[in-house]
């Protein structure tokens, strides 16, 4: 049987949280959030040793779990959720900022997450949503003039 | 408070984290422990079984000699029993009568012959029947069937003998395909081939008045042939029967491929496949198809609009005389008549081809009823009588099994 190496235990008990911030900005929803960084997690076990250069294991590993955050988002909007995930949005909005990043599309929203609130870089990004970074910059532009017209709409 | 602000508050506020996080990654290393365990255990092993099923399957259905080497390896010979799904390939392996040549010329393969008393059967790979000429066996042969057997992978030629110790054989078999000459040499050992088992039965069968004596059967390891006699003062004559060997279940049955063949005057040949291995069975006859004796003038009576001596499953639907013209609609509720009823008539004897006919058929009482409607030209005082092609044909049901028991 296949030993899992403690080093990549203990980078995985580092980046649980940020995946977790990852996983429920795209969501909405804890029990949704905690269900995907499940599933990566046992990805990642899996197929650990396809990846080339541990530098990248973070990245990669977001990689996955937006992908996943994305498969289920389909399958629920397939069965129509959608109207219940609204209503949770809602409970847990508090600072204005925060209530318009809610509604921003799910692909903008993570831009704003990954970049803003994870400090990670456009390369990174472009190589976790699998987008080259003229498209993740110009979703980020696009992403900030949706978020500024929302304020100016709370404002007033 | 501006917006960098809130972004700053936003970015240092403890995000409310679950507790079930903190052991998130236990519980996946010991799920992913436990799949790999599933893994070793359960999928491994039904994956391995599936893989080496499905290769042997494959073996010994696109090799039959693979299949056939295997009968001696203990193990591997109830595998390939149970996988060849070819009766032929399973019997040769079950009887080791068979003689195994794998020998290519050019493009071609003899994979195996198979000799019995009364035939001697080629399997060919690769060949193409359309093509196929100056088979050089079939000079000596007494009759003879080339088949397309295995969705196209073999073509089995049959040359059939009235007596096979009487035939000298050649040790090669030529013949010609796309004007490209082929041949292969073998060895026959006559002393190899197995006697063909003669039961005398001597069993009457009354059928709705008519008598069939079902005289005997022959069985060879490749056919089996059923004599039947019908008697000579019959009414209708014996054209098919449905016949089926069978034990605990059915075995084979001639409902589709073999044929009958007639010997003599009023003994037929059945021909089905062969129990020659097997003991204990049974030889149903479920359904015989009798035909009526040809009918040949049909006169038209003028007079009366009518046609005398019709077939007796034969009507007319429609009679109609103008001054030129003689119109005559017949129909028949017989499933298994085809259209053409008349292609002949006679004016005052003289044989004329008719010209003017118009078939088809429609439905009356839930039955299709199949027509013809016949235009004839018309001179008053001239005698005009159809030739008429068609047979009534009887399907009679009857069950009679004959056991094993029962030959001689």
């Amino acid at each position: 049987m296949k030993k899992i190496p403690n080093t990549l235990i203990q980078q995985l008990e580092d980046m649980k949280q940020a995946l977790y911030i990852t996983s429920y900005a795209l969501m909405q929803n804890e029990n949704d959030a905690l269900e995907m960084v499940s599933q990566t997690i046992f990805i990642v076990l899996k197929k650990y040793k396809q990846l080339k250069n541990p530098q990248y294991l973070k990245t990669w590993t977001t990689r996955i779990l937006i992908n996943e955050c994305y498969k289920e988002l389909k399958k629920q909007k397939r069965m129509n959720i959608q109207e219940d995930i609204e209503i949770s949005v809602e409970d847990i909005s508090h600072l204005p900022l925060k209530e318009a990043i809610s509604t921003l599309p799910a692909e903008l929203r993570i831009l704003i997450e990954l970049k803003y609130f994870q400090d990670y870089t456009f390369k990174e990004i472009s190589y976790m949503l699998d987008k080259p970074i003229t498209t993740i910059s110009s979703q980020l532009k696009k992403a900030l003039h949706l978020l500024k017209i929302e304020l100016e709409v709370h404002d007033e | 408070m501006n917006r960098l602000e809130e972004l700053k508050q936003l970015k240092n506020q403890k995000t409310d984290l679950p507790d079930s996080l903190d052991q998130i990654i236990n519980q996946q290393v010991h799920h992913y422990y436990q799949y790999q365990k599933r893994k070793k255990y359960i999928y491994y092993p039904i994956i391995s079984l599936c893989t080496i099923v499905f290769t042997c399957l494959l073996t010994f259905n696109l090799f039959p000699h693979i299949a056939y080497a295997c009968k001696d390896i203990p193990m591997l010979e109830n595998v390939a029993k149970t996988l060849c799904f070819n009766q032929t390939v399973r019997d040769c392996i079950d009887n080791d009568y068979a003689i195994y040549v794998h020998q290519t010329d050019k493009d071609m393969t003899l994979e195996y012959i198979i000799v019995d008393e009364t035939q001697i059967t080629f399997y060919l790979k690769n060949c193409q029947l359309n093509d196929l000429k100056n088979i050089s066996f079939l000079k000596q042969a007494d009759d003879y069937s080339t088949v397309v057997i295995d969705n196209d992978s073999y073509v089995k030629i049959q040359c059939m003998y009235n007596d096979i110790n009487q035939v000298e054989f050649q040790e090669n078999l030529t013949f010609t395909v796309n004007q490209q000459h082929y041949q292969f040499s073998f060895k026959i050992d006559k002393n190899k081939i197995k006697k063909t088992k003669v039961m005398t039965i001597n069993q009457t069968i009354m059928i709705h008045n008519q008598k069939l004596t079902v005289q005997k059967i022959e069985v060879s390891p490749t056919v089996t042939k059923v004599y039947i006699q019908a008697d000579p003062n019959n009414t209708l004559l014996l054209e098919k029967a449905h016949i089926s060997i069978q034990k605990d279940q059915q075995l084979y049955t001639n409902d589709t491929g073999l044929y009958a063949q007639q010997i003599k005057d009023n003994v037929t040949v059945f021909m089905i496949e062969s129990p020659y291995f097997k003991d204990d069975y049974t030889l149903s006859f479920h359904r015989f198809f009798f035909v009526s004796p040809q009918y040949d003038h049909c006169p038209i009576d003028i007079e009366n609009k009518t046609v005398t001596h019709l077939p007796n499953q034969m009507q007319i639907d429609d009679f109609d005389i103008t001054d030129n013209k003689i119109k005559i609609t017949l129909s028949t509720e017989n499933p298994y008549s085809s259209y053409a009823f008349v292609e002949k008539y006679r004016d005052n004897q003289q044989e004329v081809d008719l010209k003017e006919a118009e078939f088809g058929s429609y439905e009356k009482n839930g039955k299709m009823i199949n027509y013809q409607m016949i235009e004839i030209p018309y001179q008053k005082g001239h005698h005009y009588e159809l030739d008429i092609d068609y047979q009534d044909v009887y399907s009679l049901y009857d069950s009679v099994d004959i056991h094993q028991e029962d030959f001689k």
